[in-house]
């Protein structure tokens, strides 16, 4: 259990952190780096069957990918519609498709602070959601240091 | 109870033809293996050949330790059931899977307390006789790591949107 640092407890409890991944592997990764913002005000958005901690906030939103085109367009305008809602200051995805949206929404209409993590199945090749989210994500990881120094992205430790 | 998976790609009849074999020659009977499509079918253990996710969930909750292929998907299942592992990587020149990735992670767990690598059938039967006790410690090394900087970073002075600075 890491410590907080002094001063940032009065803090912490006020940022509105809005934490995003697509249910299955991309939330198991989003539920094992929770404590780094479980001390503040946190809303869970996944797709169905993501199983979501009860004692907080949850948004469904509809599952989408690169297939599936007209569900990425459904699936970007309700997520348009809940960050105008929520209004976080800080958005952080695992991945994949509604992660993507909410940091780039976040960025451009909040200028929220960002933070994509490369899903750890991907050791080879950072994933299509990944690549496209780097301008708009401030901390864009990835889970292996061999393709830290492929992509460009960066390395700072991972859910294994 | 033993639970063993190959996931849900490929078969990986070396791994369950090893604890078929080890299963006769101990008279273990409480093993429970998915085998995956086409899986060569064992003669001394409990198999099928797919699990739904539930199932998985269940079986993985119930065994005492899990043999199973290095994928990300069982790995991440099982430390997450808090079960105790021993972890064959697919080998790509027995045409197992198409790249050495399950080396290549194998590699980045060895040493774990509660988490046990074997290459070939006789390291698994030495695995078996005297399986990791211990679940997998979390958040490893590498996760509180990983934690402290996203968390870090949040609480930090928000950048510009048209700076992502490359960090070593």
């Amino acid at each position: 259990m890491e410590r907080i640092e002094s001063g940032e407890a009065d803090t912490s409890s006020q940022v509105k952190v809005l934490a995003v991944a697509s249910a299955g592997g991309h939330w198991v990764q989003l539920t094992q780096l929770a404590a780094a913002w479980s001390d503040m005000d946190v809303t869970y958005a996944t797709t169905s069957n993501g199983h979501t901690p009860d004692a907080y906030s949850t948004e469904i939103l509809p599952d989408a990918n690169l297939d599936d085109k007209l569900g990425l367009v459904k699936l970007a305008w309700v997520t348009l519609r809940l960050i105008r809602r929520v209004r976080p200051d800080v958005v952080v995805s695992t991945g994949a498709a509604p992660g993507f949206f909410a940091i780039v929404f976040a960025k451009v209409l909040l200028g929220a602070k960002t933070v994509w993590v490369d899903s750890v199945a991907n050791a080879e090749r950072m994933s299509v959601s990944g690549r496209w989210v780097k301008r708009f994500a401030d901390e864009w990881l990835v889970q292996w240091p061999d393709l830290a120094a492929t992509s460009g992205a960066s390395f700072k430790g991972s859910v294994l | 109870m033993i639970f063993v998976t190959v996931g849900g790609q490929l078969p990986f009849d070396r791994l369950v033809r090893a604890v078929d074999s080890w299963a006769a020659d101990t008279g273990r009977s409480d093993v429970l293996a998915q085998i995956g499509r086409s899986g060569s079918r064992p003669s001394h253990i409990e198999w099928t050949e797919f699990m739904t996710a539930d199932q998985y969930h269940d079986a993985m909750q119930s065994a005492s330790v899990v043999v199973g292929h290095a994928g990300i998907g069982t790995i991440l299942t099982a430390l997450d059931a808090d079960v105790p592992l021993i972890l064959m990587p697919r080998r790509p020149e027995l045409a197992e899977h198409r790249n050495d990735h399950q080396l290549a992670t194998c590699a980045q767990l060895a040493g774990r307390e509660g988490l046990v690598v074997v290459q070939d059938p006789d390291e698994l039967r030495r695995a078996l006789d005297d399986p990791p006790v211990e679940s997998v410690r979390r958040p490893s090394p590498d996760t509180s790591r990983l934690i402290e900087h996203i968390r870090h970073a949040i609480l930090s002075d928000t950048k510009p949107l048209s700076t992502t600075r490359t960090r070593r």
